[in-house]
């Protein structure tokens, strides 16, 4: 069964890498910086459920942006409070336990600086399946067995997460980022209550600049300061 | 497109090559699960199959988990001369799902399930020894009793086993007094025993408030004793892949659900002249959270010509953690002889 599921990862991992297309890389920096656009965006994270392995597959689409003109007395600094929705789908296996697919949708809010890093926070819904890791059998009333195909449990799911990241545009105008998310996974209902999970995820994101192109609405703000 | 072929065939390759679930001779390290309804109930089967003498475990709890039983002497000792399974209970460990059946008649039937389970899979010429311990010594007994759930078992080892609710308080009760008044009068550890007795003399056992408040003081109370020892060198179930988080929610729910509170208004003593099968008792002298009286209540009831009682000077509820050797040889010495 996991080895199934493995190997369909694998081939929409393959799958995706066809139509995965660059940024044509945005030069921006403090000086200039109105050229750039949050864009829709594809994440590929490894995911860990504290110590079990997985994966989650993710597009961000930003529908607004706040950009923000700090103007000091020597010196500007811009700052873009970015807000996206995400869609994800992941995967852990959790050894003699259960693996789980989750596909989730997501609001994230960013802070992306003007030197690169980022700073997120998002929450979630979503659902999930869960696959337990082993066969599974059913005995009948008169005591016969039967092995249980896709044994497992559908669950509703929210999260809430945090990240930190770096965006190769703005420094070095290259189409992508790198970053680290924290999350918590609550399933529900889990033996009448709820099991949360925590996940760690570290990743990639590759910018997709002619697939579901975004025209997130922008907002300007400046604020002065004679300090 | 050619790659997508291969990719399927290599998984199905794979997938083709996996080894059967039941390990039929040498050592098992078996992991499968009853489904019951909309619960997922983990087993593990660990050990010798060859011998065809499997000790299943009813853990404690509710909510307990049983692969905290498989710590370094259960794998050295009692996996190398028989299969040991270790199963986690519906609201508790491992077990995952929605919304499964609470009432106690669900854990007898999964019981019962297990033992079937088993005899498909490994033969059914295979012995079977249902180890009971705390709670778990409700559930077995309670199993046992009813139909002919004895034909499906070899043996009956009842380790600190609550199969009398009510009794089972009143005895916690009186042995807190007692015992807190022995240790007092001797000057060891006055203050910590003092309140107790205090509690103890100025409320009764019955009620869900009393009968809390006088298993959270017996657990206490047991650390108090100089006589129960721990090896040091004694381990844990690490590296078992339990899933902490579900265990910890299971723990809540079960206390939540109250999932034990039908054992009170069910005692197995008026029953207990039903069991005819070769028994084992394991008691810890100093179990204050199911006192030694409750396996007087089993050799005073209990239709077993067969009946062996061991008890251990140095233990406490749990005789496989404070003397883990000694209890190990106990087991697998009396499997031997029955």
């Amino acid at each position: 069964m996991k080895q199934f599921f493995l190997s369909c990862l694998l081939l929409i991992l393959t799958g995706l890498s066809f139509s995965l297309y660059s940024q044509t890389p945005v030069r921006d920096s403090v000086a200039s910086t109105d050229a750039y656009v949050p864009t829709t965006a594809l994440k590929i994270g490894f995911v860990g459920a504290l110590l079990y392995p997985g994966c989650q597959f993710a597009l961000e689409r930003p529908y607004q942006y706040t950009e923000v003109t700090k103007q000091r007395q020597q010196k500007v600094k811009r700052i873009y409070k970015e807000r996206y929705i995400r869609y994800a789908l992941g995967i852990y296996s959790h050894y003699r336990y259960h693996t789980n697919f989750f596909l989730q949708c997501e609001n994230l809010q960013r802070r992306q600086k003007s030197t690169g890093w980022w700073f997120e926070s998002s929450e979630g819904v979503g659902v999930s399946r869960t696959f337990v890791n082993g066969p599974a059998y059913t005995v009948s009333d008169e005591g016969a067995i039967h092995k249980a195909t896709l044994a497992g449990n559908w669950y509703a799911l929210v999260s809430v997460g945090g990240s930190v990241g770096y965006n190769f545009n703005l420094k070095k105008h290259q189409p992508f980022s790198v970053y680290c998310k924290h999350q918590w996974l609550v399933l529900f209902p889990y033996n009448t209550l709820f099991l949360p999970r925590p996940l760690i995820e570290m990743g990639l994101t590759c910018s997709l600049s002619h697939f579901w192109q975004a025209h997130p609405v922008k907002k300007s703000k400046i604020i002065s300061s004679s300090k | 497109m050619r790659i997508s072929y291969v990719i399927i065939l290599i998984g199905l390759l794979i997938a083709g090559c996996q080894k059967s679930s039941f390990t039929k001779n040498g050592q098992a390290n078996d992991q499968f699960f009853l489904k019951s309804g909309n619960i997922e109930l983990p087993i593990t089967v660990a050990g010798n199959v060859d011998a065809k003498k499997f000790l299943v475990i009813v853990h404690g709890g509710p909510g307990g988990n049983g692969l905290d039983y498989r710590d370094s002497y259960a794998m050295a000792l009692a996996e190398n001369k028989c299969a040991v399974v270790y199963w986690d209970q519906r609201f508790a460990g491992n077990s995952q799902g929605n919304n499964g059946a609470t009432d106690i008649s669900a854990f007898r039937q999964d019981i019962k399930n297990i033992l079937l389970l088993l005899k498909a899979q490994y033969g059914q010429d295979i012995q079977i020894y249902l180890m009971g311990h705390s709670w778990g010594g409700f559930l077995t007994p309670y199993f046992l009793v009813e139909g002919n759930n004895q034909s499906l078992v070899k043996g009956w080892i009842q380790v600190d086993g609550a199969h009398n609710y009510r009794m089972n308080d009143s005895l916690t009760r009186e042995m807190l007094i007692s015992t807190g008044k022995q240790e007092i009068a001797a000057g060891r550890r006055s203050s910590d025993w003092q309140p107790v007795v205090d509690w103890c003399m100025a409320n009764g056992f019955e009620g869900n408030d009393n009968a809390g408040q006088l298993n959270g003081y017996a657990h206490k109370a047991e650390e108090w004793i100089p006589a129960v020892t721990t090896p040091s060198n004694s381990t844990s179930s690490g590296g078992n892949n339990a899933a902490l988080l579900s265990h910890w929610i299971n723990e809540r729910a079960s206390g939540y659900l109250q999932l034990d509170g039908p054992a009170y208004t069910t005692p197995i003593s008026d029953q207990l002249h039903l069991l005819k099968l070769p028994t084992l008792l394991l008691w810890g002298q100093y179990d204050f959270v199911c006192p030694l009286g409750l396996s007087t209540d089993i050799e005073k009831h209990c239709a077993s010509t067969n009946l062996t009682k061991i008890i251990y000077e140095h233990s406490g509820h749990s005789p496989m953690v404070n003397e883990p050797v000694k209890f190990w040889e106990d087991v697998l010495a009396w499997m031997e002889r029955n």
